[in-house]
């Protein structure tokens, strides 16, 4: 309960009274004291009545449409009030948060509670940057009869708003944005390794280690037979995304830093669902900018896919000079200065590599995925950092790892791991990911 | 222009105007029309009458106030003409008392519809009385003009004490 001026002038009136009935000695001048005073504590009194039944009776929604809309692109918010029926001046406003950007006044984003019919209005907004936007509860403002007292109370639900990058209309990748049914790159269930669970004995193939050969079985039977474990690994994999400005360039929404997001989108997406440990270093201009080691919390994922989502097309003019460290063991790393990220709604930041336990440790990790056995991580130091390059084709999208570093291609680009994806006709690969 | 702006606040549709316009008319009908009783109530209680003309320039003046600020200040207005032009006081100007009073009453009450209208009458009506006891009660004035103060300010207070926890803002800030 907040008094207006026109409250406080009134305690000024009964105040004066009071000191003017002590200064000339006049009793009767109190009488005005204690008739406005009983007239505040009734007014107050009335005011709480209106702002309980008001509470009471108020059903507010705030509804988004679309709830995911590409960045840049207008978004319908949209505010319900059903009938209130009040003997004060009851309104209900939206409110944005500072990163949603909006041509409405305030009018236009506050509907006046009446007392036979709901009202609503229709405010557009539009996100600037990817990432995503909580719509906080409506505020209610009420001011008594009078206008002597007011209050201002947030009531009704939160709404929420994804942001998303501009990304290709030709890539049919699934998992990023659940658009497609095929999940390009699964491993297959029927790899066999040496683990420790049995899964098959299979005769001896010529040309096989003589380490894999069970000698049990082969003792009790005529021929030579290898036994064979089921996977129990999860398949590590560290996405490097190529973030410089070749990347960068090109049409909005189809350059290819947009099709490796969308690629890097969809391969997160595969590995939470098998709580694959996933790790993430984006490489831009001045190097290995940003880091994430491998890991399967939920949390990681999450973050990892806010910072792919966070990666702009335009290069950021403002980039600090590449940061150096003193020393250490990865040029790669030590050449990582600030990202060209922008921070999202969610006060999401890329951390630089400083205060990464990998950087910590002075080391970074390759792209290849390797598998772990158990819990434990494998970590080596890095060559010149592998990206991910995607091309798209009419028959589908392929893409593959390639060296990131000019001095690196020599080495040939292996296709390794669950993410690659085979086109539609070609053989299963049933090679061992190394 | 000012004075036009004002007016038409106090007479505008949307404003309950009814019940304070009679409460307002009845005043000042018995400040002026009705001199002769506050100056009777006044002579008998050893209170002298300033005059034939004091009861109706008061009646004006409760009236005008009413029109062009609100019912506290034609409250206001009332107990200052009581005072000065009528020379009487709470206990010797019961009539005209009420009749101020009443001006407040029916403004708060006014202001609601239905129950709240008769709840906020009677506590407008309770407070006042409450405090016009610790008027004409008081040991010396500034006692009683200190304690009528506390007494509204900590009601005050626990309304707006009650108010925050009946919505669920008690722990936030304010």
């Amino acid at each position: 309960m907040q008094p207006t001026r026109r409250t406080w002038a009134v305690v000024l009136l009964a105040v004066a009274a009071a000191v003017a009935a002590w200064l000339f000695d006049r009793p009767a001048l109190l009488a005005a004291t204690a008739g406005l005073g009983a007239w505040l504590v009734a007014a107050a009194y009335g005011f709480l009545r209106s702002v309980a039944a008001v509470d009471d009776a108020l059903s507010v929604g705030v509804s988004v449409a679309p709830e995911r809309a590409i960045v840049g692109e207008p978004v319908a918010v949209t505010l319900r009030t059903a009938p209130v029926s009040t003997d004060a001046t009851a309104t209900v406003r939206l409110r944005f948060p500072p990163s949603l950007s909006t041509d409405a006044s305030p009018a236009d984003a506050t509907v006046r509670l009446l007392g036979d019919v709901g009202a609503e209005t229709t405010v557009p907004v539009t996100a600037p940057v990817a990432g995503e936007f909580t719509i906080p509860s409506p505020v209610l403002d009420v001011t008594g009869p009078g206008g002597f007292f007011e209050q201002t109370v947030t009531r009704g639900p939160t709404a929420t708003l994804s942001a998303i990058p501009r990304h290709p209309d030709d890539l049919n990748l699934g998992g990023s944005d659940r658009e497609a049914a095929t999940l390009e790159g699964a491993y297959r269930e029927d790899r066999r390794s040496r683990g420790t669970e049995p899964a098959e004995i299979r005769e001896y193939v010529p040309g096989e280690t003589a380490d894999r050969i069970d000698w049990n079985a082969t003792a009790r039977l005529a021929d030579t037979y290898v036994r064979e474990f089921e996977v129990e690994s999860a398949i590590e994999a560290r996405f490097v995304l190529d973030a410089r400005t070749a990347s960068r360039t090109g049409r909005a929404g189809e350059t290819p830093l947009d099709y490796l997001r969308e690629v890097a989108l969809g391969l997160l997406e595969l590995s939470r669902d098998r709580q694959d440990p996933v790790g993430l270093a984006v490489v831009d201009d001045d190097g290995v900018c940003d880091l994430e080691a491998p890991q399967t919390r939920r949390a990681g994922y999450e973050r990892i896919r806010r910072r792919l989502r966070s990666l702009e097309a335009d290069p950021q003019p403002d980039r600090r000079p590449a940061r150096r460290r003193p020393s250490g063991p990865s040029p790669a790393l030590s050449r990582a200065g600030r990202c060209s990220s922008r921070t999202t709604e969610t006060g999401e930041r890329s951390g630089t590599p400083s205060t990464r336990p990998a950087a910590r440790a002075g080391r970074s990790s390759c792209f290849s995925p390797r598998r772990s056995s158990s819990r434990r991580t494998h970590w080596r130091t890095c060559p010149p950092p592998t990206s991910v390059t995607a091309s798209s084709s009419g028959s589908g999208t392929t893409w593959t790892p390639s060296t990131a570093s000019p001095s690196s291609r020599s080495t040939p680009a292996r296709p390794v791991g669950p993410w690659r994806s085979t086109p539609p006709n070609s053989p299963p690969d049933r090679s061992t990911p190394t | 222009m000012a004075l036009d702006a004002a007016v038409a606040d106090r007479l505008r549709p949307d404003r309950p105007r009814l019940l304070p316009a009679v409460a307002v008319v009845i005043a000042a009908a018995l400040l002026a029309v009705g001199g002769d009783v506050v100056g009777l109530l006044a002579r008998e209680s050893g209170a002298a009458p300033a005059g034939d003309t004091a009861g109706p320039l008061v009646a004006v003046l409760v009236l005008g106030a009413w029109l062009l600020a609100d019912a506290p200040y034609a409250f206001v207005v009332g107990q200052v003409g009581l005072v000065v032009g009528l020379d009487g006081g709470p206990s010797s100007t019961p009539i005209a008392q009420a009749a101020l009073v009443g001006i407040l009453v029916a403004d708060v009450a006014a202001a609601h519809r239905g129950g709240d209208r008769v709840r906020t009458a009677l506590v407008a009506a309770a407070t006042a009385l409450l405090l016009f006891a610790i008027v004409e009660y008081g040991a010396s004035t500034p006692v009683a003009a200190a304690a009528v103060l506390v007494v509204t300010a900590l009601v005050g207070y626990t309304i707006h004490r009650y108010e925050r926890l009946r919505l669920g803002l008690v722990g936030e800030a304010g």
